[in-house]
């Protein structure tokens, strides 16, 4: 946990000088209060002993100077704290950001689903409050004790003393108490709030079948039982909490009384003014609202470490490239090949096993097969955004594993299945791909890939915002507009991965045009599982559970009694879903 | 403010706990005063009577015990608003679920689900702090400040008075510049989402990000929103925290001129100093849960946006029946009752359209029956209207004579056995994830269900055999094997009628083909009704119904239709079209 803590707390650490100084303000703010309290109760003192009114001037204008002080000092310490943890915040963005960049896509996180990546922005929102709730309140904890410490032994080295040990044991035996209560607790609680989330999770995504079999009133009863045993968890932990407070308090109480035990002979017999008394008191009262934030700063202690925890966990996760990128230099031979290629993820069963063939310089290949066969896995391989286990791919005369991985993303260009278009205009999203090109060239584009009618006849043409994540466009737009951002990029090979799955025939018509169009320096590789127009490919790989089967062109496949015509023929056997 | 007259009234059930809340909070509020007075009297005694310890040793002892006291009445407090959050929680949650199981199987698509359980879990115990903080602050604020003038009062009029006067000063300029800053903090916090929301929607684009070598850009660009977002910001709560400095600049000089003030008058000796020590005490108490309200406003706000969330669950629109009575619980599906639907109509509560227009057909015994059409034509409605997990808006049903609508849900479903396009597993064991097919199947009959369905020697290859557990730590379960199970749930049902969604899903085409030929050996001595989806048992059936937005366009057997040239012919031939 204090390993955890201290990577969060250095990865701010260029901000130490505002976090001191909003610390040193939340201190001045305790202080003042002090301050206060402690020259309103000299002044009444002195004031009933009939002094004489210019010896209380001093303390009239402590008492106003303490007045207005406090407040000034604890408006400055949250705009500067607020300041430190919005610069935090944006440091620690940048730095998760940062962190993901090499092991995106990563084998073993599921970047597909959104939730992971919602959960991390909730946890670096978490983390950014590390310095507020967790490092503050102790600093200005022990700023006060020294404060109060020097305050006492003014009138006696005793009090001080009687001060310091009772002050410590609230701000830590309290805590230390609470903790050994709930220890057990909490972890029931954590443990009880995963089980009913999975439970609520998978009931409702079975709810037809629940209610189908009668099952609803079992799963409602389930639910209660458990939601009764989080919740009978969650009180017992809100009640040892609430004994927070009252302990407080009641610390407060006995450190006064116990401190008057002390002091009250020490009156008697004229070695303490009795004018100090209650000075003394009402002092200590004011200082242990430097105690008050300290328990919540161990429940953010936890909480932010938590969150650290699962954030270090995707960030440190190691996708480092065991090879060399020591090629510089490039011929313009841009034949692929693939050599024996396998790959497995995490040791299991190999996704693709012994892969080997080539594309010549402007080729049009497909790669077909049912969903499973391993496709998309090639897709990663060949961009390098995993590596591959045993085999060698070939660019030209060059090894791939020499060759920087921006190179070969250069080089070949990918339209995903899952299109991902950036919130914001058309214009922007094709710049991704080329951040120099002019309008013309991306109006040339588009008409490419048939959307320049479609452009031309928006308002904003070029300018017009596609909504978020592209919402505005149609499935079949988004998907023109993504290979116009393929095409736009200029490199010699492009991959299409899936790209007419979930489309309607008139869209997967239009795109197998554009496709058929494209200028014949460029290489294709076509991946699908739809048997569609497979005439305008120059060769059909067909892949079965990671592995090849068949090659060849569609009239030599088909001829054969192959896997190729099973599919066709297979593909032939669905109606409805292809009207 | 954060009140909500809605939230509010949620308390009304457990009305005696929150009065108790209040009640204890007072009491602990009277125990503060009542230990300032004796401290005062204390520090008098000692300062100004002379007197020694043992001379003011009882009122040590009754400030102790008062301290005692006070501690367990805070926490007494603090008890019975636990006590009224747990079951404010669960009544929401008990809502909620029944709400849930109202919207239906339908409108709850898988990518809702997540949303669901998080408002369900998450957002309920957003409420916690509202009702066990903001709420009660809210009536301790006006209260115990009022508790504490009576106190003052009778000491000292003056005083009481610069109470009086400022305690207001404090809600007037919250409020005035509350209200100013939250219209510029509701602008901020549309940027503060939209910063979140731009961070997600890079973190998502990160791949294609990668692909195009555009990463360091993205970099700069979080870097720059975030600056900006930083300054935009501190200028708003620039402003939003003057109400902070307001209420702490009222408290902390209202309390510098009370000590003042009346310093000035002990000096001419028309003063006790034990009244004196006591009112400066007690003076930050009397501004204390005004500022606590001010720290509990987050947590107020924070609750609000939860419950607006929950609201919208619970007001979903469900579409309302016409049809309650469904009471008969003897009825069973005999062999020669054909199933007879009467101008059956059916719209979608967020639809203006219908998404069945006025259907009426009889689906015969002993036969199947399969409905084809494009997606969106209203098959699916039609089946879960017939699965009764809603009930028509116009038309009757009739199994035979009988009206389904007298018929009690249950005891219909009792009768059918169903395929669903994508079954679902739950993550318990395998036996039971069959068994929930027939609870009454013997073990022996589980075994014999899920050889016929192929999937026996897969489940005994797995660790725990029939007892190992689906999901995570068991078995990932493939499309294929998920669908053979389906089928043995389908056989232990052994009812006489049989629903079936034919499996569209991507399987490879020799596992699909297997699958696809044990179901049609289910299909034997049952009256079967089909999505069909696969021409080969569209060609088998008995007799097709051809759906086209929401109405029936054509229906008959295949040859009968291919001859009438309509729109069957049409289906087929645009589906031959775009096969090479």
């Amino acid at each position: 946990m204090l390993k955890t803590f201290i990577k969060i707390v250095s990865l701010g650490k260029e901000y130490k000088f505002w976090m001191l100084l909003a610390a040193l303000l939340g201190f001045f703010t305790v202080g003042s209060g002090i301050g206060l309290m402690m020259t309103s109760s000299y002044l009444i003192a002195k004031a009933t002993m009939q002094t004489p009114i210019y010896q209380l001037q001093v303390a009239i204008v402590g008492v106003r100077f303490f007045g207005i002080s406090r407040g000034i000092f604890r408006y400055l310490e949250r705009y500067i704290s607020h300041n430190v943890t919005f610069k935090l915040l944006a440091k620690f963005r940048v730095w998760f950001f940062k962190s993901l960049i090499p092991i995106v896509p990563s084998k073993t996180i599921d970047f597909s689903s959104g939730d992971l990546l919602s959960r991390s922005i909730e946890d670096i929102e978490s983390i950014e409050h590390v310095f507020v709730r967790v490092i503050s309140p102790p600093f200005i904890f022990v700023a006060t004790s020294l404060l109060m410490f020097g305050l006492l032994s003014i009138f006696s080295l005793t009090y001080s003393l009687i001060f310091i040990f009772m002050f410590f044991t609230s701000a830590i035996g309290i805590p230390l108490l609470t903790f050994l209560l709930s220890n057990k607790t909490s972890k029931t609680i954590t443990t009880l709030k995963s089980n009913l989330k999975e439970f609520s999770i998978d009931n409702l995504q079975g709810i037809s079948e629940l209610i189908f079999y009668n099952q609803k009133d079992k799963w409602i009863n389930d639910f209660d039982v458990l939601n009764n045993k989080l919740i009978k968890a969650q009180t017992r932990m809100n009640n040892i909490q609430s004994l927070h407070e009252s302990l407080t308090g009641l610390m407060m109480n006995l450190t006064v009384i116990i401190m008057l035990f002390a002091a009250i002979p020490d009156v008697t017999s004229g070695i303490l003014e009795g004018v100090y008394l209650s000075v003394i008191s009402i002092g200590i009262m004011a200082s242990f609202e430097a105690v008050a934030q300290i328990p919540q700063a161990f429940q953010y202690l936890g909480k932010s470490t938590e969150a650290g925890k699962r954030l270090f966990e995707i960030t440190e996760t190691t996708n480092q490239s065991p090879y060399q990128n020591t090629v510089t230099e490039f011929s313009s031979d841009y034949n692929l090949r693939l050599d024996n290629i396998s790959f497995s993820y995490n040791n299991k069963t190999n996704a693709l096993s012994n892969i080997s063939f080539s594309v010549n310089p402007g080729e049009k290949v497909a790669i077909v097969g049912a969903s499973g066969a391993g496709k998309s896995t090639l897709v990663n391989i060949l961009t390098k955004l995993w590596d591959y286990n045993s085999g060698d791919i070939f660019l030209g005369s060059l090894n791939y594993k020499n060759i920087s991985d921006d190179r070969i993303r250069n080089i070949i260009s990918v339209v995903p299945q899952k299109v991902h278009l950036f919130t914001g205009t058309i214009k922007e999203n094709l710049l991704v791909a080329k951040p120099d090109a002019t309008d013309e060239e991306l109006i040339l584009t588009l008409s490419e890939v048939n959307l320049n009618t479609f452009v031309n006849d928006l308002p904003e043409k070029l300018n017009a915002n596609i909504g978020e994540l592209g919402k505005k466009l149609s499935g079949g737009e988004s998907k023109r507009l993504t290979i116009a951002r393929a095409l736009l990029k200029d490199s010699q090979i492009i991959i299409f991965d899936e790209i007419n799955s979930h489309v309607d025939n008139l869209t997967e018509k239009k795109i197998l045009e554009t496709i058929s169009k494209i200028k014949t320096d460029k290489s294709i590789l076509f991946i699908t599982h739809r048997i569609v127009q497979m005439e305008i490919f120059d060769k059909i790989i067909v892949f079965s559970n990671g592995k090849i089967v068949e090659s060849g062109t569609h009239k030599e496949l088909l001829k054969l009694n192959s896997y190729y015509k099973k599919l066709v023929d297979f593909q032939n056997q669905k109606i409805t879903d292809t009207v | 403010m954060n009140f909500s007259k809605e939230l509010f009234s949620e308390i009304k059930p457990v009305r005696i706990n929150f009065i108790l809340v209040i009640f204890f909070g007072l009491l602990a509020a009277v125990t503060t005063i009542l230990l300032a007075l004796s401290l005062s009297k204390i520090i008098n005694g000692v300062f100004l009577s002379k007197q020694t310890l043992q001379d003011v040793s009882t009122l040590i002892v009754i400030f102790i015990a008062l301290a005692l006291v006070k501690s367990l009445l805070s926490w007494c407090q603090h008890f019975f608003s636990t006590r009224l959050v747990s079951f404010i929680k669960k009544s929401f949650r008990k809502k909620l679920l029944i709400k849930i199981e109202e919207i239906g199987p339908l409108t709850l698509k898988s990518e809702r689900t997540g949303e669901l359980v998080n408002t369900l879990l998450n957002g309920v115990d957003k409420l916690e702090d509202y009702f066990s903080k903001f709420l009660p602050q809210m009536f301790l604020s006006v209260f115990i400040p009022i508790l504490i003038l009576v106190f003052v009062f009778p000491l000292d009029w003056l005083t009481a008075i610069v109470f009086i006067v400022t305690a207001p000063i404090i809600p007037i300029f919250m409020f005035l510049i509350g209200s100013i800053a939250e219209k510029m903090n509701k602008k901020q916090w549309q940027t503060l989402s939209r910063m979140s929301a731009y961070f997600l929607d890079v973190l998502q684009g990160l791949p294609t990000l990668k692909l195009f070598n555009r990463t360091q850009e993205a970099i700069d660009k979080i870097n720059d929103f975030s600056n900006l977002f930083r300054i935009k910001t501190l200028n708003v709560l620039k402003i939003a925290f003057l109400s902070a400095l307001v209420l702490e600049v009222t408290a902390t000089l209202s309390v510098a001129v009370i000590a003042v003030e009346i310093g000035l008058r002990l000096l001419n000796g028309n003063f006790v100093f034990s009244d004196a020590l006591f009112i400066l005490i007690i003076a930050p108490e009397f501004y204390l849960p005004l500022r606590i309200l001010g720290t509990t406003y987050h947590a107020g706000m924070e609750g609000i946006a939860a419950f607006e969330r929950i609201k919208d669950v619970l007001n979903y629109n469900t579409t309302k029946s016409n049809f309650t009575s469904n009471t008969k619980d003897d009825f069973t599906f005999a062999q020669n009752n054909s199933i007879i639907l009467k101008n059956i109509s059916y719209t979608y509560s967020d639809r203006a359209t219908k998404a069945l227009d006025n259907i009426s057909l009889t689906i015969e015994t002993n036969k199947v029956t399969a409905i084809v059409g494009a997606s969106g034509s209203g098959k699916t409605t039609l089946m879960n209207i017939l699965l009764r997990f809603f009930n028509p808006t116009e038309g009757n049903i009739f199994i035979g004579e009988t009206d389904l609508h007298l018929v009690k849900k249950e005891t219909w479903r009792e009768n059918l056995a169903w395929l669903p396009q994508n079954p679902h597993l739950f993550s318990k064991s395998i036996r039971e994830n069959l068994q929930i097919a027939n609870v009454r199947a013997t073990f022996e009959e589980v075994v014999n269900a899920a050889k016929i369905a192929h999937i026996h020697e897969f489940i005994l290859d797995l660790p725990n055999g029939y007892n190992t557990l689906v999901g995570e730590n068991g078995a990932k379960l493939s499309g294929g094997e998920i669908q053979r199970i389906a089928l043995a749930r389908a056989y232990l049902r052994n009812s006489p009628l049989l629903f079936v969604d034919e499996p569209t899903a991507n399987l490879d085409p020799i596992v699909e083909e297997e699958i696809v030929k044990d179901m049609y050996k289910l299909f034997s001595g049952k009256t079967v009704l089909i999505i069909a989806h696969r021409l080969n048992t569209i060609i088998k059936a008995d007799k097709i119904i051809v759906m086209k937005d929401g109405r029936i366009e054509e229906s008959g057997n295949h040859n009968e239709l291919i001859l009438t040239n309509g729109y069957y012919k049409k289906l087929l031939d645009a589906h031959g079209e775009i096969i090479c």
